[in-house]
């Protein structure tokens, strides 16, 4: 097993031999224009959603499937949840199905269920995996994990390498699963890992006292020197090439305008429709301000963040379809915004037409509740993109009406099947005039998720 | 001015003793120091290095056996089993957790001290607070403020439902017949660590300094066991509002108060205290945790939220609740078991075999009285309601306080069901579930991972994973594994002994009438133990069996070899790399499995002296 | 001889060790062989006695160094950390927070450690191996406190004793010269770089006193610290920034 892995890390290695424009474009299918002028906001629904509760809406029992009702669900709150009876005292939900729309959706959508011509659903993905850190990873890169670590760059760096290693932070994680693997992508866009979108403020602050401007700059340029002098004598100098890039990025990040921006004052100020005090994603509410003023900015290309609290084996269930609400709520906020605001390079140009989100989680939980009042982890999931790339008003894939496990989305190259993430992730780039070969091993683009 | 220049030429014309070393030898240098020292070299070791007689080897021989070698080689493997849980993983059963009431006293406010569910013989208070609403004007929900206008409680009603105890948090000699050890500002030294949560360190004046606590007489009660209590109740019926001055549903009879009533059972147990009004908190209130507050989790000490370079060296120190005490120091257990291995370069294996561990005051605490909180659930409806403890009791230090924070004590036998870290709260929270563990063990110890990469899950009815179409390719050998934890709950550390709990339970064939057992601790689909089925010898060796399997498997040695040859280089291993790994498995293993003579085998190899690209072209 | 073995990390462009060419003895050999064989076609048979082979010119033995080669490892943040705070005095991380603070040059450890690249056990986040611009904005950070603090406790009270000197460990002089800044930059390239500055690229040391030129008579006349003192922060912060610190 060790050496087939270690033979398909190395294929894949080779694989992902990314000459920003590789040599086997013919072979990938590219289909969209480039998107060098657009932005990319990843989001990981961290801890694995219900998605009976939202995109594969679930309201009767049958087979292994339990529904969410007021047995197990606290619906105080809820702002979509309308009641219907199940059994005796004990209520399920209505689907949301509006005439306006092919989409059924559950009530967990909350406020973005108002957006639902601009949503594109997938279900039935093809998990094969009910391993957090694994299915968080095959979410992210299209490849589970081999000996503990991800064989593979993530979509936000793919994206990043291709569209954004101009940008001053091409790509930046908050809590975000990024993987950056391979030799031969751009150093430039290595992610930066932050635990809190306030962090970054922080690190790019400096005291006036002692040191000024003049001073670092002068710093800079002999770090820099140093570096590239020591590229020069190396056999492998990529990483002191990498630094000498990094180390020319500081002046343009320290003590200026984006240090005063990016304080979480600044972001509440700036964003005040989100709800940073929220029960559960008051975190991720400071996050999607970050990208939001990162983007206007037009510092970044890729920004991935984390909204969580999904985890619900026990009791703790009852919050699960609540924290779905807020978690849909700040994306609602989000593209609310990106409507209201102008492209930064592009006259005329709202940030919606050019800004594209892809929310994922690990995998989704079980349909039947267990012995403590909750739902463990299943291999099967949904996911949902937000793009004007992608069709909206969609549901592709779907699950079987008993078990909730995927069933064959169409026929693939390889034969009928589910789709799987790497499909998804292969369908993403491809949309962005990205071949998806370098990246992605696995994965067969599906045109019929775009328009 | 003249002094520091005859410094300077004195230091000029002094003959230079220092030998001529070369870049490599510097940045091997550097490099060793980084990963034995963890740290780059002093001033005054480069100088010493220098020195012609500087000897590379006896440097390394030094230094293996040091605080920074172990930190290197710890970190290999907690980065393998991120040994630390998090605030998803709450640990506030209510039989531990005293949180507390402001009321009015005669002289003024005070604070009382309860446990949520503490049963009292008294309806009107049996499960909450020990004074009603007609004793102090107010009622008092769970996790929320009072509601109502506050009156005075008169003394006597105090003296008759209260009691004031010096508890363990404020005193060190809480044990003692007078205490007077009381928490001050000398506890900083003799106590590091040990902070409580400003809280509780004053009256509701926020002025006047606590020095005894007013707790509800039930929690003060110290015996160990206790009757079990049957109230007659069946307790209320869902969506009934509570009796006027209750805010919840007096508790009804268990089945097992009513099968049971009048027996003995230990107030260590969480059956006890569901049970019987005769379980208390303990001497001192030893057995629960201090809360400064009503909510959920109130605060209780001051910890460190990062600790990178040990728990002696915090990063930033917040008021958190107890449940964040014990998740702390179950974290630092597993790191100073593994640490005492690599210091005394014992055997590696027993990181999986042994039965020894290292505890400190508040884990000594934990495993006397904390442990056995959680149990017993349904079991004890099979009789289950004195646990098996996790540590035998006489294992541990009776020297160790709770505050003694800093203060490691070897415990040599844990007991019989004791085997390495398998069977320490940290790994048994973290990898909740018994396939998680046997999964994150077999990664780790055996670099093997379940990689289900193109399979058809199609639906099926089959129960057995082992069989079941797509599952099966990675089942047959997890589940088996798995099976070696079927004697231990899952999220949990109790364990099902067999003589309470046979793989097949006489009461669960039965027809009708099943114990919930039933279905919460033995498979219904497969009448056995759950996780049981896919191999009985397996789970009645138990954690210990998977330890011997792993450790008996030709890869340990290899996967060892190969984790910290990684680690030391800073790059995955290559083909290349197979021969030398071979060698230095079939040396770990001549050596006893000792890590030493790995690491220096390591450390003196051409490819981590030489490794790194540093030569002008 | 040993034929090198590519890497798993990039495409080789190994040469392999050349056989020699053919010696003149062996070729002559060769052709009377041949004529040998040539004149046992045509003419009448006759013994030839065998000649023991003459002995092969010996072979230039080259060692190839087939030990697999990586790019240098970044500093573990824990081992950053632990340096730090050696660096600082041997502080412990709280003291140092208190004692970095002040007219901004310092928040809380806790605003950074992330960004450093630490694993989060809790959250399963693994140790980041690489380096970003926003971590070395935070070693930026970073390193600047730790130097200004040095400067002020080292240099700008004269009587701090050279041997409680944290950093730096010598007396300053007004203005240096090349010799003089080349001793005293060598205390702190051994300190922070663990090896002395004369093995370093010979341009180094001359790269950083015009640095510390620069600053210096960038700050006559100004507060807090001197311009000499000033000037030393800045090839202390250049220094602990410097790509071989946080590399090994």
């Amino acid at each position: 097993m060790q050496r087939r892995m270690a033979l398909r890390l190395l294929g894949g290695g080779v694989a992902a031999l990314a000459a920003r424009r590789p040599l086997w474009a013919a072979a990938a299918a590219a289909t969209g224009p480039a998107a060098e002028h657009d932005y990319f906001v990843f989001i990981h629904a961290a801890g694995g959603w219900d998605v009976t509760l939202w995109a594969d809406p679930r309201n009767e029992r049958k087979g292994l499937v339990e529904p969410a009702s007021t047995d197990n669900t606290d619906v105080a709150g809820l702002a979509r949840w309308k009641g219907v009876a199940l059994d005796g005292d004990t209520d399920t939900f209505a689907p949301l199905a509006a005439s306006d729309s092919k989409l059924v959706l559950g009530p967990g959508i909350g406020a973005l269920y108002d957006l639902r011509d601009r949503l594109t659903v997938i279900n039935g993905l093809a998990m094969n995996t009910v391993s957090h850190p694994d299915g968080t990873m095959f979410s992210a890169t299209g490849r589970h994990l081999a000996g503990g670590r991800a064989p593979a760059s993530s979509i936000d760096v793919a994206i990043a390498n291709e569209l954004g290693a101009d940008q001053l932070l091409p790509a930046v994680a908050i809590q975000f699963p990024s993987a950056f693997v391979g030799e031969h992508l751009d150093r430039r866009v290595i992610p930066l890992r932050v635990s809190s979108a306030a962090t970054v403020a922080k690190s790019l602050s400096r005291s006036t006292a002692y040191l000024d401007t003049a001073d670092r700059a002068a710093i800079t340029a002999v770090l820099t020197d140093e570096a590239s002098a020591l590229a020069g004598r190396s056999v492998f100098p990529e990483t002191y090439e990498r630094i000498a890039s990094q180390q020319r990025a500081q002046p343009r990040l320290i003590g200026g305008e984006l240090e005063k921006a990016f304080t979480q004052k600044a972001l509440q100020d700036a964003y005040p429709s989100f709800d940073y005090k929220s029960r559960s994603q008051s975190a991720g509410a400071l996050s999607a301000a970050f990208a939001l003023e990162a983007i206007r900015r037009n510092v970044v290309r890729s920004v991935g963040f984390a909204l969580g609290g999904l985890d619900t084996h026990n009791q703790n269930y009852k919050q699960h379809a609540r924290t779905l609400q807020e978690l849909f709520g700040v994306i609602a906020n989000l593209i609310a915004v990106l409507d209201a605001t102008p492209h930064p390079t592009r006259t005329g140009r709202k940030l919606a037409d050019h800004t594209h989100i892809l929310v994922f989680s690990e995998f989704c939980r079980t349909p039947q509740i267990n012995l403590s009042g909750g739902r463990d982890h299943y291999p099967n999931n949904s996911a949902l993109v937000i793009s004007p790339r992608f069709r909206g008003g969609l549901a592709f894939g779907k699950t079987d009406p008993e078990q909730l496990l995927p069933a064959d989305a169409k026929t693939f190259a390889d034969g009928p099947r589910p789709i799987a993430p790497p499909d998804l992730l292969a369908t993403f780039l491809s949309a962005f005039g990205v071949p998806p070969a370098p990246y992605l091993r696995d994965g067969e683009v599906v045109p019929e998720l775009l328009r | 001015m003249r002094w520091p220049l005859l410094f300077l030429v004195m230091l000029a014309a002094a003959p230079d003793t220092r030998a001529e070393r070369a870049l490599p030898d510097y940045r091997y240098f550097r490099a060793l120091s980084i990963d034995l020292l963890g740290r780059p070299p002093t001033r005054d070791e480069l100088a010493a290095f220098e020195q012609p007689g500087f000897d590379f080897d006896a440097w390394i021989s030094t230094h293996l056996g040091g605080t920074g070698y172990a930190e290197r080689l710890r970190r290999v493997y907690m980065d393998l089993l991120r040994l630390e849980v998090g605030p998803s993983f709450q640990f506030v059963p209510n039989p531990l957790v005293l949180r507390r009431q402001e009321v009015r006293g005669p002289d003024g406010p005070i604070y009382v001290y309860y446990r949520r569910g503490q049963r009292r013989v008294n309806p009107s208070t049996d499960g909450e607070l020990c004074l009603t609403e007609d004793d102090t004007g107010q009622e008092f929900p769970n996790n929320a403020a009072p509601i109502g206008i506050a009156h005075e409680v008169s003394q006597a009603v105090l003296d008759a439902r209260t009691v004031v105890v010096k508890p363990w948090w404020l005193y060190a000699d809480y044990r003692g017949a007078t205490p007077a050890d009381r928490n001050a500002p000398d506890w900083a030294r003799r106590f590091p660590g040990f902070q409580l949560a400003p809280g509780l360190l004053v009256e509701p004046d926020g002025k006047t300094p606590t020095t005894e606590v007013r707790v509800c007489r039930e929690e003060a009660q110290a015996v160990e066991t206790g009757a079990v209590y049957a109230s007659g109740r069946t307790g209320g019926k869902k969506g009934e509002p509570p009796p006027a001055g209750r805010t919840t549903q007096p508790p009804g009879d268990s089945g097992f108060a009513r099968a049971n009533k009048g027996r003995a059972v230990s107030c260590l147990s969480g059956t006890g205290f569901q049970n019987s009004v005769e379980c208390g908190c303990g001497i001192g209130l030893e057995r629960c945790m201090p809360g400064a507050g009503f909510v959920n989790e109130p605060p209780a000490f001051l910890l460190p939220t990062h600790t990178p370079l040990g728990g002696d060296a915090p990063f930033e120190s917040t008021p958190q609740p107890a449940g964040a005490w014990e998740r702390l120091w179950w974290g630092e257990e597993a790191k100073h078991f593994l640490d005492k291995i690599l210091l005394e370069d014992r055997d590696f294996r027993e990181l999986l075999t042994s039965r020894s561990t290292v505890v400190n005051g508040p884990l000594a605490q934990f495993y006397r009285f904390f442990a056995g909180a959680t149990c017993c659930g349904g079991a004890a409806d099979l009789g289950y309601s004195d646990p098996t403890p996790l540590v035998e009791p006489g294992a541990i230090p009776e020297a160790l306080v709770p505050e003694d924070t800093a203060t490691w004590l070897p415990v040599a036998d844990r007991g019989p069901y004791a085997s390495g870290i398998l069977t320490m709260p940290i790994f048994l929270t973290k990898y909740g579930s018994r396939r998680a563990r046997a999964h994150v063990a077999y990664s780790a110890f055996l670099c093997r991972d379940f990689v289900a990469d193109a399979v058809r899950l199609a639906p099926s009815t089959e129960p057995d994973l082992t069989k079941r179409p797509g599952c099966s390719s990675c089942h047959q050998t997890l589940e088996p594994m798995a099976a070696y934890f079927t004697r231990v709950m899952e999220s949990d550390w109790t364990f099902l002994p067999a003589d309470r709990f046979p793989m097949s339970h006489p009461l669960c064939s039965r027809p009708k009438g099943q114990p919930g057992a039933c279905k919460t601790i033995y498979d219904p689909a497969f009448t056995t133990l759950r996780g049981g089925y896919a191999s009985q010898p397996h789970a009645e060796a138990g954690p210990a069996g998977l330890a011997a399997e792993l450790t008996g498997s030709p890869e340990f040695a290899s996967c060892v070899a190969e984790n910290v040859a990684q680690s030391l280089l800073g790059r995955a291993l290559v083909p290349e790399d197979a021969a030398w790994k071979a060698e230095l498995a079939k040396r770990f293993v001549a050596g006893g499995y000792r890590m030493r003579a790995l690491v220096r085998a390591i450390l003196a190899s051409p490819r981590y002296r030489d490794a790194n690209d540093r030569r002008q072209r | 001889m040993r034929r090198a073995q590519p890497s798993a990390s990039r495409a080789p462009q190994v040469a392999l060790v050349s056989r020699p060419p053919p010696s003149r003895a062996a070729n002559l050999r060769a052709v009377l062989a041949g004529a040998a064989w040539l004149c046992a076609a045509c003419g009448p048979a006759r013994v030839i006695a065998p000649s023991p082979p003459s002995p092969l010119p010996p072979h230039h033995e080259q060692a190839i160094d087939t030990t697999p080669k990586q790019r240098p490892r970044m500093m573990p943040p824990e081992v950053y950390l632990r340096a730090y705070m050696m660096w600082f005095g041997g502080l412990a991380p709280l003291d140092v927070q208190a004692r970095a603070r002040g007219k901004q040059l310092f928040d809380a450890w806790d605003d950074y450690l992330a960004a450093l690249g630490l694993p989060d056990y809790r959250l399963d986040l693994p140790r980041q191996t690489q380096t970003n611009s926003l971590m070395l904005a935070v070693f930026g950070r970073l390193g600047e406190a730790l130097c200004v603090r040095a400067v002020e406790h080292d240099l700008h009270s004269p009587k701090t004793p050279l041997d409680q000197r944290v950093v730096f460990a010598f007396d300053p002089v007004a203005a240096p010269t090349a010799a003089q800044f080349a001793e005293r930059f060598d205390v702190l390239h051994r300190g922070f770089l663990g090896y002395p500055a004369r093995l370093a690229p010979a341009d180094r040391t001359a790269r950083y006193h015009a640095l510390f030129d620069d600053v210096a008579h960038r700050h006559k006349g100004k507060n807090p610290l001197t311009p000499d003192e000033t000037g030393w922060a800045a090839v202390c912060t250049a220094l602990i920034q410097h790509p071989e610190t946080g590399l090994y």
